[in-house]
């Protein structure tokens, strides 16, 4: 994205993937020298950064989809306004009703919150969806496999987290191997966009149809002197 | 445990329509030629009648009850299907709109125009068949859908200005596909 200069096109979503990176690099070596307590508030930062940045790149993807569509640009804006708001609803019932048999209350809690965060965050994404199938909207270049990619990551890790939280420690590795394959498969499929996007061409002075005409018309009456 | 199900149903659905979006994007490329071949006509005047709230009077009064419900049923669903119609044209349309964009300004307005209009028509149309899904349940009940038609043609005029501006030849047989 660097080399060919993309991140102009979708700065945030650089951003996150960068943040990702650094969230590897930040994040492994304090899980193997710090201890068990430095790496879970290390660990509840970059979560944030990483829940912060995920709705940004939503947003960004919202921004560009509507971007050229002026007739329902509002319409869509209050729809996804509105649906945020039910979706974190949705998303305080479920923790509330969430099974409370896991040992550590830290992790309960935390489980809790990454799951109703991720409601929210697949609603918003499935919205994008809904708007593209149901409107006939065009996607904005490359902005289609972000969304996939994000789809794929947080459906993966709902229900990566839903079982973490339903079985307990029995399903915590089984859920970190699970979100790493949808990470990495996400991943994949960013770079072969991202291989094969190329920066929006900007062709300076071209002329208009207009402008070809006049120019045509007044090569003609040259010609006629 | 209830919730967690609810949750895995939830993402299969999910991801189950991202798939169907993946396999069914990007078919009409938005030319012209489009509109002959990707459109189905719609008679507006037949479209017109099905939901006359006049016209369902009319039977209402005429027919019994039972009688009444089964013919409205039946119109319902016809309405249903020129509903389907127009927005499937609108979506065609809103490619060919899509397709003049960075043209020269007075086809690029034309263009825009087109696009609003068109997604007009696709938000419209969808709420008018909930609404005609809902009457198809209960045939007694009456709930306008009628701005559909409106919605249509004044598409229809937009795509006709283009036409004629393109297409002068052939603006009546892509005007007829409409």
């Amino acid at each position: 994205m660097a080399r060919k200069k993309l991140y102009r096109e979708c700065p945030v979503f650089f951003l996150y993937i960068v943040s990702q990176l650094y969230r590897f690099v930040f994040l492994y070596p304090i899980h193997e020298i710090a201890p068990w307590q430095s790496y879970l508030n290390a660990y509840i930062a970059a979560e944030f950064v990483d829940v912060a940045l995920s709705f940004a790149v939503i947003y960004e993807l919202s921004v560009r989809a509507f971007r050229d569509y002026e007739g329902i640009r509002e319409l869509a804006w209050m729809l996804m306004r509105w649906a945020a708001v039910v979706l974190l609803l949705v998303a305080i019932v479920s923790a509330a009703a969430a099974p409370g048999n896991e040992h550590q209350r830290v992790m309960a809690g935390l489980i809790t919150m990454e799951r109703s965060i991720n409601i929210v965050r697949a609603g918003l994404v499935f919205l994008l969806f809904l708007f593209h199938a149901t409107l006939g909207l065009r996607w904005a270049k490359s902005a289609y496999g972000i969304a996939v990619g994000l789809a794929v990551i947080t459906s993966v890790e709902l229900v990566a987290f839903a079982l973490r939280a339903n079985f307990g420690e029995v399903a915590a590795l089984m859920m970190s191997l699970i979100s790493s394959a949808s990470y990495s498969c996400a991943a994949v499929a960013w770079i072969v966009i991202f291989l094969r996007s190329t920066p929006n061409a900007v062709i300076v002075g071209q002329p208009r149809h207009g402008d070809i005409e006049k120019w045509n018309r007044a090569l003609l009456e040259l010609l006629r002197r | 445990m209830m919730t967690t199900i609810l949750l895995i149903v939830a993402v299969l659905v999910f991801m189950g329509f991202v798939l169907v979006s993946v396999r069914g994007s990007a078919s009409v490329k938005g030319t012209l030629d489009d509109v002959g071949s990707a459109t189905r006509p719609v008679d507006l005047l037949a479209f017109q009648n099905l939901v006359d709230p006049e016209e369902d009077e009319f039977l209402r009064s005429r027919l019994p009850a039972r009688e009444f419900r089964r013919v409205q049923r039946i119109r319902l669903r016809a309405a249903v299907d020129y509903v389907e119609r127009t927005a499937s044209n609108a979506a065609v349309l809103l490619r060919v709109g899509e397709s003049l964009r960075g043209q020269d300004p007075a086809l690029a307005e034309m263009g825009r125009e087109i696009v609003t209009a068109s997604l007009r028509l696709r938000v419209n149309a969808l709420m008018v068949l909930g609404i005609l899904y809902f009457r198809i349940c209960f045939p007694s009940v009456t709930a306008p859908v009628q701005q559909v038609s409106a919605r249509y043609e004044e598409l229809r005029t937009q795509f006709a200005r283009l036409a004629r501006s393109q297409r002068p030849a052939d603006a009546g047989h892509l005007l007829a596909a409409l």
